[in-house]
């Protein structure tokens, strides 16, 4: 029934393998008793237990997507649902293959950051960082922990959002995660409690960070604000082939959520994301959503407006290279009166990659005062390269302003011609204009990470990485 | 007109009746006209209406009658299965050939390729088994400036036109296609246009439809363009309880234009469905859409467009804008303008916006004293505008006095 | 125009019923304290609700899991934001009377 395997790190192009050496896993494919099993090493209660069971009866019911991007060779019975790391983590950093290290160089990833990424886990730098960080949360009530945490700790909690944002069987894979999850972060913030510093899953030193199904959920009580960054840019190689998270934010009154992802998973995985959350009265939600790697991406970060003068933004990035296919967007449901929104989406296809927008704007009935405001813009730097758009706008309410504008170009002779006037070579100009392109999300991104993007950018400009 | 037949039918069986989990008949209330049973009932083979009537096929004919009106180079009109045509003197040269008759081989080739892209069974329905149709041919070389009239009028409460419009080389002509089944309470129509204009051709044709306030109309257009060849179009659609349009323009040569424009009114009760499809297969060839729709309270209105460009399609000029104005509380508009392209040489936009009547410009008129109800008729009149001048200008007047009227 | 229509028999009513009345389409529900009725369409896809599983004493629509509370029709969790109708029930012998609009 299961085994403990030795992992070999084997050949990989970057990135690392998590976990590493030895690993508890279940056997491949996925039945009542793999959920049963996980749900034991995790001493769950029987609630917890019951609810995976409904989401594996919800998968096994579900048809596939008959839209978005090429899943077909997704083998669920070859898959492993379940492995946990033991603490066994020799890694070393003089360990790992010169390019991994001279990327990491290249990037600019701050030394505290490496030695975790590099396995070396609860490192004395990276535990004084995070033992501060941990106090003052503490001390203003602040919750911040492993959802297995928060199923023993916070029952009541826990019972009374999960699952509400995104049932069960909202989905094919959000049923999936609703059986297998482990890991992710379960925040809750208290009534009028500001969290200055964005909060990290690699603060709590979490071996499932980076898990293949996370399950995070963020309840920011009112008037409360905190920002949250998953995923980091640095290359991750995972040996799981199939990701599929799940993220639920509730803002409740005048609260305010900002989750920031930078995904850039290795060229093996397919990356299928359900992120949904709820803006209560006056409440804001902000998604940051870049998407760099994997090979297939769906992901549709959504904000449901569902208290007057509540606001969504969708901020989406998405870089689409050779072999690559990126099908990403927002959604946001305005469900009262008086609420905002704003979605802008910048894609970037090179060597036959492929990027599509798909979006929704759905205005209920019987409102008013309602704003929204959507960008699609596409660069093309090639040929070879393609471009989709998808926009659905569903308006219902007569007192709407609604503007949607999608732009599909490439970089032109003019521009580049211009540049290199100047004195810059072609790729110097071409990366200067793509960075121009990207850089009113940049520009949202907290510094270190800005200048990690940008770096990362350069690289896949250059063609060198993956 | 035997080949068509028989190559329609056999696609026409292949094909599944529409579905509402499909993507493109998702919103459509297929439930209110039920086409599987119009089809048991009326059109099956053993059911066709010309089956049992023999004289009927014998009789469908086109007539010469004389000159056409003042302002019109051409008239064609449909009573009681005759085609009755009208020319003036530039006109001589235009070919009319009734549907059931022998027709150009050109004609043949050009429904030949309509039949091979067929994917929809309503689509192919009307050219598998059609009702009546017709086919209208302008020489090459041939310009004549002034309008031609294609009018319609549907008695019978189940109708299948097909149309098809060829424009030779080096020619021009501007067609006003007039559906009118206000005879024909609770009707059942759908009709086909098909368009070929060849090198350099410069055509304009609008199509207009008058409905019954029960019934359901669906239309579905394809036009291709060779090289040079240009057509501005206008969709004009004024209530209706259930209409769909499927407007395709294929760019198949370099230097293919394409203006096209769409004006809607969905009325209280109105479910109006849009689709239009800009495919560039070619490089260099340009296409640019408006589509404007005014919603009143209790009415909807979706819009689907589409500009495909092929991998090889360099240069590619593309343009869709979709502008929705809602009239009050009750209004629903469905806007998916969609992009689906293929390499990076292209110039591609597309925008949509959705809103109400601006309040400004609404004050600004009751303050000089015009009642509020003719203000809003004069700002959605100004709204429409831009796409109503693209008509050809004796035909203006009877659409825009529909338009006031319907919503009044 | 709203009556009081039978449109099912007590007995048949053993956990989840689907009837219609007219061309308008209501769910019946046998919770421990007596019998509910909702319109049988989910408010966010039209899908139905009379498929779908019940955990709580919310129904869960098998589409994308909206859910809601049997007795209110309130929505107690996403996609669906609006409320599903509910209908008033009243038992008479072995019938059970909806009150209903009688188009």
């Amino acid at each position: 029934m299961s085994e403990t395997v030795t992992v070999d790190i084997g050949e990989y192009k970057y990135g690392f393998a998590f976990p590493d050496r030895s690993v508890f896993k279940t056997r491949r494919g996925l039945d009542e008793e793999i959920v049963r099993t996980i749900s034991q090493m995790k001493n769950e209660p029987e609630w917890m237990l019951q609810y995976r069971l409904r989401g594996l009866e919800a998968f096994r019911r579900k048809p596939m997507p008959n839209w978005g991007a090429d899943l077909s060779e997704i083998n669920f019975d070859e898959i492993y649902y379940y492995a946990k790391p033991t603490d066994d983590r020799k890694e070393r950093w003089e360990e790992l293959p010169e390019e991994i290290r001279a990327t990491y160089d290249r990037i600019g990833i701050p030394e505290a950051e490496r030695k975790f990424l590099a396995g070396v886990g609860a490192q004395y730098d990276s535990e004084i960082v995070y033992h501060n960080i941990r106090s003052d949360l503490e001390r203003k009530g602040v919750i911040f922990c492993a959802p297995e945490d928060a199923v023993r700790d916070y029952p009541e909690l826990v019972r009374k959002y999960f699952g509400t944002v995104i049932p069960f069987n909202d989905n094919k894979f959000a049923a999936l995660n609703t059986a297998v999850w482990s890991g992710g972060s379960f925040i809750y913030v208290p009534p009028g409690v500001r969290v200055e510093i964005p909060l990290q899953a690699y603060f709590r030193i979490n071996l499932e960070s980076f898990g293949q199904f996370e399950r995070t959920l963020i309840i920011a009580d009112e008037g409360s604000f905190v920002h949250y960054i998953e995923g980091c840019t640095a290359p991750i190689y995972s040996r799981n082939s199939l990701h599929s998270a799940v993220v639920e934010i509730l803002a409740l009154k005048g609260a305010r959520v900002r989750y920031t992802t930078i995904q850039n998973w290795s060229s093996n995985v397919y990356n299928l994301v359900t992120k949904r959350a709820v803006a209560y009265e006056e409440a804001v939600v902000e998604w940051v959503d870049g998407n760099i790697g994997s090979k297939r991406t769906m992901k549709y970060p959504a904000v449901y407006l569902l208290g007057p003068k509540a606001h969504g933004e969708v901020l989406s990035i998405a870089f689409a290279g050779k072999g690559q296919e990126q099908d990403t967007g927002g959604k946001i449901v305005h469900a009262a009166s008086d609420t905002s929104s704003i979605i802008t989406s910048k894609s970037i296809s090179k060597d036959g990659g492929i990027a599509s927008y798909r979006g929704l704007i759905k205005v209920y009935p019987n409102l008013v005062g309602i704003k929204s405001h959507v960008v699609c813009d596409a660069l093309l730097l090639d040929p070879q390269s393609k471009t989709n758009t998808y926009p659905y706008i569903e308006i219902e309410s007569e007192d709407v302003s609604m503007e949607h504008e999608a732009r599909v170009s490439r970089i032109s002779e003019e521009q580049l011609f211009y540049l290199r006037s100047r004195g810059l070579s072609e790729s110097e100009a071409s990366l200067m204009i793509v960075n121009g392109f990207l850089d009113p999300m940049v520009k949202q991104l907290p510094l270190e990470y800005a200048v990690e993007l940008n770096r990362l950018i350069e690289l896949e400009m250059e063609g060198s990485v993956g | 007109m035997e080949r068509v037949r028989i190559e329609a039918r056999e696609v026409f069986d292949k094909l599944p009746w529409p579905e509402r989990s499909w993507e493109s008949w998702r919103r459509t209330p297929l439930e209110k006209v039920k086409p599987e049973q119009k089809f048991r009932q009326f059109s099956s083979p053993y059911n066709h209406p010309y089956n049992n009537r023999p004289e009927l096929l014998m009789s469908s004919r086109v007539l010469e009658s004389g000159r056409s009106r003042e302002g019109w180079a051409f008239e064609v009109h449909r009573t009681s299965n005759l085609w009755v045509c009208h020319r003036s003197e530039e006109t001589q040269g235009v070919e009319l050939y009734d549907w059931f008759s022998d027709f150009p081989e050109e004609g043949t080739l050009v429904l030949e390729k309509r039949i091979q892209r067929l994917s929809d069974r309503m689509q192919a329905w009307n050219l598998a088994y059609p009702t009546h149709g017709l086919i209208l041919k302008v020489p090459n070389h041939q310009r004549i400036s002034a309008p031609i009239l294609i009018q319609v009028e549907e008695d019978e409460i189940f109708s299948l036109p097909h149309l098809l419009i060829l424009l030779g080389r080096d020619s021009e002509a501007h067609i006003v296609v007039r559906f009118d089944a206000r005879k024909a309470p609770g009707i059942f129509l759908n009709g086909g246009i098909t368009y070929q204009g060849e090198a350099n051709a410069q055509g304009t044709l609008v199509v207009d439809r008058l409905l019954p306030s029960e019934g359901g109309f669906f239309l579905s257009f394809e036009g291709y363009l060779k090289r040079d060849a240009s057509l501005r179009s206008v969709e004009i659609h004024v209530g209706g309880q259930v209409s769909k349009s499927n407007w395709k323009v294929e760019l198949e040569e370099e230097g293919a234009k394409g203006d096209l424009g769409g004006a809607y009114v969905a009325t209280e009760g109105s479910h109006l469905e849009m689709e239009l499809t800009q495919s560039h297969r070619s490089g260099h060839a340009q296409s640019n859409s408006l589509y404007k729709g005014v919603v009143a309270s209790g009415g909807k209105s979706v819009f689907q467009g589409l500009i495909v460009v092929g991998e090889g399609a360099t240069k590619t000029d593309a343009y869709l804008a979709n502008r929705n104005l809602l009239l009050g509380s009750g209004a629903r508009a469905d806007s998916i303008p969609r992009l689906v392209i293929g390499n990076d040489d292209v110039r591609c936009t597309h925008g949509s916006t959705t809103g109400k009547l601006n309040e400004m410009q609404l004050f600004y008129l009751r303050s000089r004293g015009i009642p509020s109800g003719e203000a809003r008729q004069i700002l959605i009149e100004g709204f429409l505008e831009e796409v109503i001048s693209s008509i050809p200008h004796v035909y203006q007047k009877d659409v825009l006095s529909r338009i006031a009227e319907s919503l009044s | 125009m709203k009556e009081w229509v039978p449109v099912a028999r007590v007995e048949d009513v053993k956990g989840v019923l689907r009837v219609e009345y007219g061309s308008q389409e209501i769910v019946l529900f046998r919770l421990p304290d007596g019998i509910f009725a909702l319109r049988d369409t989910c408010s966010h896809e039209y899908a139905r609700l009379s498929e779908g599983e019940i955990w709580d004493e919310k129904v869960y629509c098998p589409k994308h899991g909206s859910s809601f509370d049997i007795r209110t029709g309130v929505v107690s969790g996403l996609p669906a934001v609006l409320p599903v109708e509910t209908f008033p029930v009243r038992i008479e012998g072995d019938e059970v009377y909806v009150y209903i609009e009688n188009w």
